[in-house]
């Protein structure tokens, strides 16, 4: 069931040595049930700490994050979440459908869906590697079995933080093509963080523009075009363009 | 490894050997000082009985205290992983265990435990523990908090952390241990047996030093780099077999 994002007030502070380091400050967002929305912004303004605030890996300091309604930690408890970031982060002493298959030994909810671990290797491209050790795998690969543990829980909200940034651009769009294609399949809603401006109004319906530091919500752009989208299309660039001026004219930030 | 590196291997210790022989016999050092390889051969025809059964009990005393304080590591550091208020504690009094020369505690724990096997059990097992409940802590704490933060999506409970996480993060930290311990609990062994026992190489060693019979301490002192080298070996052998690609 896709999962209503609604964040309120959100403020954060890594402790450093003078004190405290504002990292996020007011923010406000309010993500529809199944949309599929990217967070862009300059490198350091917080997006990953802000994906943390929402999957309940951070606690807030300043106002609050709910989920369809409900506390994080509930959501979390019933295995909704699927967290996914640039690091593959895989057990190196198991096989990728083993890895696959941890997502649905760790806390198993009796009655919560999922998908089949070995049809989900399959559905990611990986289906003559299954039995593979992660070493043996190239980044890209790496990754999509990363992909396939991150979806096998048929979670209702997809939280990926620039999860494919590390690969070479050919991998990076086959990546993502194969990650909308289950997001379509789904009724997920996604909140996906990333570098690429071009693939955030490829991928999204809406995408967030951070400030710099203390972040706030600088301006929020909706991508009103039909799916799948011609990246050659005027309306395409038009939006591209629009995203990048943001990025490089950032308000605020610290004196 | 390869012919070739074994060939070489074999030369130089053979060349080092030679060496060793023709200088003892062209400087005439006496074999209270310093014997030659032929003698300590010699020795070892003589008293291959003894070095035998002295091997076999030692060994069997360092393997028992090397177990018990290696497992006495792992638990110390699976309480503390789960614990952490209880390691200024744990690790103060580990530390006075530690920190204590051997050759302080061996007479005390011979008098209490008596001149069998259990002292020197006890006192290689005080040598190993150490290293292993650090380095275990160690790799318990290194598990790669990107995997971590997955498992915290999935709400894995600490338990779930430590079973399918921080327990097998663990094992090089651990194998390192053992490959820096088993040796290190021969020496545990013999220096206990050295100070009071029945039986031993120890035991044997302090015998021919009081007889200055040097090519039987020497003798035994081969056969205890043998044994160490041999326990180091277990251990990478070990260490093979779990390594995943």
């Amino acid at each position: 069931m896709a999962v209503k994002v609604s964040v309120e007030g959100l403020g954060f502070g890594y402790p450093a040595a003078t004190g405290v380091l504002e990292t996020l400050t007011g923010i406000n967002l309010n993500i529809r049930p199944g949309a599929f929305v990217s967070i862009v912004g300059a490198n350091g303004c917080g997006k990953s700490t802000l994906l943390k605030l929402i999957a309940g890996l951070l606690a807030p300091q300043r106002g609050s994050v709910t989920l369809s309604g409900e506390p994080v930690a509930a959501m979390r408890a019933r295995k909704q979440i699927a967290w996914m970031a640039q690091p593959p982060a895989l057990l190196p002493w198991l096989t990728v459908v083993q890895n696959v298959r941890l997502a649905l030994q760790v806390n198993p909810q009796l009655g919560s869906s999922f998908r089949d671990p070995t049809a989900m290797v399959n559905a990611v491209g990986l289906a003559e590697f299954a039995d593979a050790y992660p070493a043996t795998l190239s980044g890209g690969m790496q990754q999509r079995a990363a992909l396939a543990r991150a979806l096998v829980l048929d979670a209702g909200l997809w939280l990926l933080d620039e999860p494919f940034s590390a690969l070479d651009e050919m991998t990076r769009e086959a990546l993502a093509t194969d990650l909308l294609a289950l997001w379509v399949k789904s009724s997920a809603t996604v909140v996906w963080v990333t570098h690429q401006v071009q693939e955030a109004v490829r991928l999204s319906d809406c995408v967030y523009v951070l400030s710099a530091r203390p972040a706030q919500v600088q301006r929020e752009i909706k991508i009103g075009l039909a799916r799948p989208r011609d990246e050659q299309s005027a309306g395409f660039m038009a939006l591209v363009g629009e995203v990048r001026s943001e990025l490089e004219h950032p308000v605020g930030g610290a004196p | 490894m390869k012919w070739s590196t074994a060939w070489l291997n074999g030369i130089v210790v053979f060349f080092v050997l030679a060496s060793w022989e023709w200088l003892v016999g062209v400087m005439q050092v006496p074999v209270y000082l310093l014997p030659s390889p032929l003698a300590i051969v010699t020795a070892f025809g003589a008293h291959w009985r003894g070095l035998l059964v002295g091997a076999v009990v030692t060994t069997g005393e360092a393997l028992a205290g090397l177990v018990l304080g290696s497992l006495l590591g792992l638990l110390l550091a699976m309480c503390l992983n789960f614990w952490e208020r209880l390691e200024p504690a744990v690790m103060a009094v580990a530390l006075f265990a530690k920190s204590t020369p051997l050759i302080a505690i061996a007479p005390i724990l011979t008098i209490w435990l008596g001149f069998g096997p259990a002292p020197k059990v006890v006192i290689t097992a005080l040598i190993t523990f150490f290293p292993v409940l650090v380095n275990s802590l160690t790799g318990l704490r290194a598990a790669d908090p990107a995997v971590h933060a997955v498992m915290q999506s999935w709400h894995a409970s600490r338990w779930e952390v430590f079973v399918h996480l921080r327990w097998r993060a663990q094992y090089p930290y651990l194998l390192a241990a053992l490959k820096s311990v088993a040796p290190l609990s021969l020496v545990g062994a013999v220096v206990a047996e050295w100070l009071g026992a029945s039986s031993g190489l120890g035991q044997l060693m302090w015998l021919a030093y009081n007889n200055l019979n040097l090519p039987l301490l020497f003798a035994a002192a081969v056969v205890l780099a043998l044994i160490g080298s041999l326990l180091y070996q277990v251990v990478v052998l070990i260490e093979r077999r779990m390594y995943y690609l």
